[in-house]
């Protein structure tokens, strides 16, 4: 009888554990202009856009399964460094993301924004910290594996989307080499 | 005498395990097509879809609200219906904070809502989404001074670049700022329509069907019951298992042997 108790209490523990991780994460977790101050390390310098023209917006296309809303993004740079801060949606709502691409390699992912009220563990550096050094395989996909999270798979693939358009973004910007 | 009335008691018991068994086919087919709907949402696409019936609309009380903020640009009208925006009819997609205006200036339309400001052409493209520049938001008005975009952020004013780039305050100038006006009924009843039929996904209906809620409170209440009956069925057909596997009928006889 005590191990029956001792089994329900560890299963009820254990549900516990797993309901807020699963749940949550609904917020702003850094602004715009603290992102893009902390990567340019203060001197923020002025935007630039890319236009997407027809070919841009057809391989744009291809890595989102959507055509960008947009007809130009903004983006901030310097040689060979571009941040972008883009929004995608997971399931209903978009995921603010902000972008680090050193020499065509992603640098740094930040979630910035997340709407959605389920899969808000994208946020989390064990997540987020798998693109780092990520360069484009094909014209469509990262050249590494990302790490799925249950629970939270359209925000994962949302975010893999994003890394996948910054690197394309990158090398049509006046900063590419 | 416990002897006499144990039979009459297990016969009852088959009677019930087999008339339930009927009626719970139905809800076990519910059940079991509405689950396997569920786990793969977003492969079927459940939550892109849009109930059209307007009689599952009435059921679940969706009707589209009356309340819509407008703005005149030109012959065009943008107009906010809750969180959705639109041009002339066309909806431009995303959900966005309250409308503050939207003005014509040169080629473009400058829309200003608290959490972003459009750049649109002038058939309701968008050129830009300007979100990440949080200088400038929210903006409480949208408005036009010597051809270019000023927008109005608590006391300040800013005033755009011909490519809404950079943002500069300016002193108090004259500025014609967006004024609100009430769109022809006919756009009004377009984008109510509009509006409403993208209120209802395919999602919630398959998962209201699944928990019953679909009919409301007693909906719920009703697979409760019937969980309870899946419940009662398996331990009473476990039961009736375990009877003749120890050679004994549910209603008391022996079972006869069969072959294979």
């Amino acid at each position: 009888m005590q191990r029956y108790f001792r089994s329900v209490v560890l299963a009820i523990l254990l549900l516990l554990a797993i309901v807020p991780a699963t749940g949550f994460g609904r917020g702003v977790y850094q602004s715009s202009d603290a992102f893009l101050s902390e990567v340019f390390s203060g001197k923020v310098p002025p935007a630039e856009v890319v236009w997407l023209t027809d070919e841009l917006q057809t391989e744009v296309t291809k890595i989102l399964g959507h055509p960008y809303k947009a007809r130009r993004i903004r983006y901030w740079g310097v040689p060979g460094k571009t941040a972008w801060i883009l929004d995608e949606i997971g399931k209903e709502e978009p995921i603010t993301t902000g972008i680090v691409v050193v020499g065509g390699k992603i640098a740094l992912v930040k979630i910035l924004e997340y709407r959605e009220s389920r899969g808000g563990e994208v946020r989390h550096g064990y997540f987020t910290d798998q693109f780092k050094g990520a360069g484009m395989k094909t014209t469509t996909d990262l050249d590494r594996h990302i790490d799925g999270i249950s629970g939270a798979t359209l925000s994962v693939n949302a975010i893999t989307r994003l890394a996948s358009l910054a690197l394309t973004l990158h090398g049509s910007s006046r900063f590419a080499p | 005498m416990h002897r006499k009335q144990k039979p009459r008691f297990i016969q009852e018991i088959v009677k019930w395990h087999r008339t339930v068994g009927m009626l719970s086919a139905a809800f076990v087919l519910l059940l079991a097509l509405t689950g396997m709907m569920l786990n793969h949402t977003d492969t079927l696409g459940l939550d892109q879809r849009y109930v059209q019936s307007r009689a599952l609309q009435w059921w679940y009380g969706m009707v589209a609200p009356d309340v819509l903020q407008s703005y005149p640009v030109g012959d065009a009208w943008v107009t906010q219906l809750e969180d959705r925006l639109y041009y002339n009819e066309r909806e431009l997609g995303g959900h966005y904070g309250p409308l503050q205006g939207a003005i014509g200036v040169g080629d473009d339309v400058a829309v200003a809502l608290t959490d972003a400001i459009l750049l649109l052409d002038r058939q309701g493209n968008t050129i830009e989404e300007i979100r990440a520049q949080q200088d400038l938001l929210p903006v409480g008005a949208v408005g036009e001074w010597n051809g270019k975009v000023v927008v109005r952020r608590g006391e300040e004013q800013l005033v755009a670049d011909a490519a809404l780039m950079t943002w500069s305050r300016v002193t108090r100038q004259k500025v014609r700022w967006a004024t609100v006006a009430t769109p022809p009924a006919a756009l009004r009843q377009a984008i109510r329509q509009q509006y409403q039929n993208k209120m209802l996904n395919t999602e919630r209906v398959v998962r209201d069907l699944h928990n019953g809620r679909i009919l409301g409170r007693w909906g719920a209440l009703l697979m409760d019951f019937m969980a309870l009956a899946f419940i009662a069925m398996a331990l009473s057909g476990a039961w009736m298992w375990w009877q003749r596997r120890n050679g004994e009928a549910p209603g008391g006889k022996k079972a006869k042997k069969t072959t294979h």
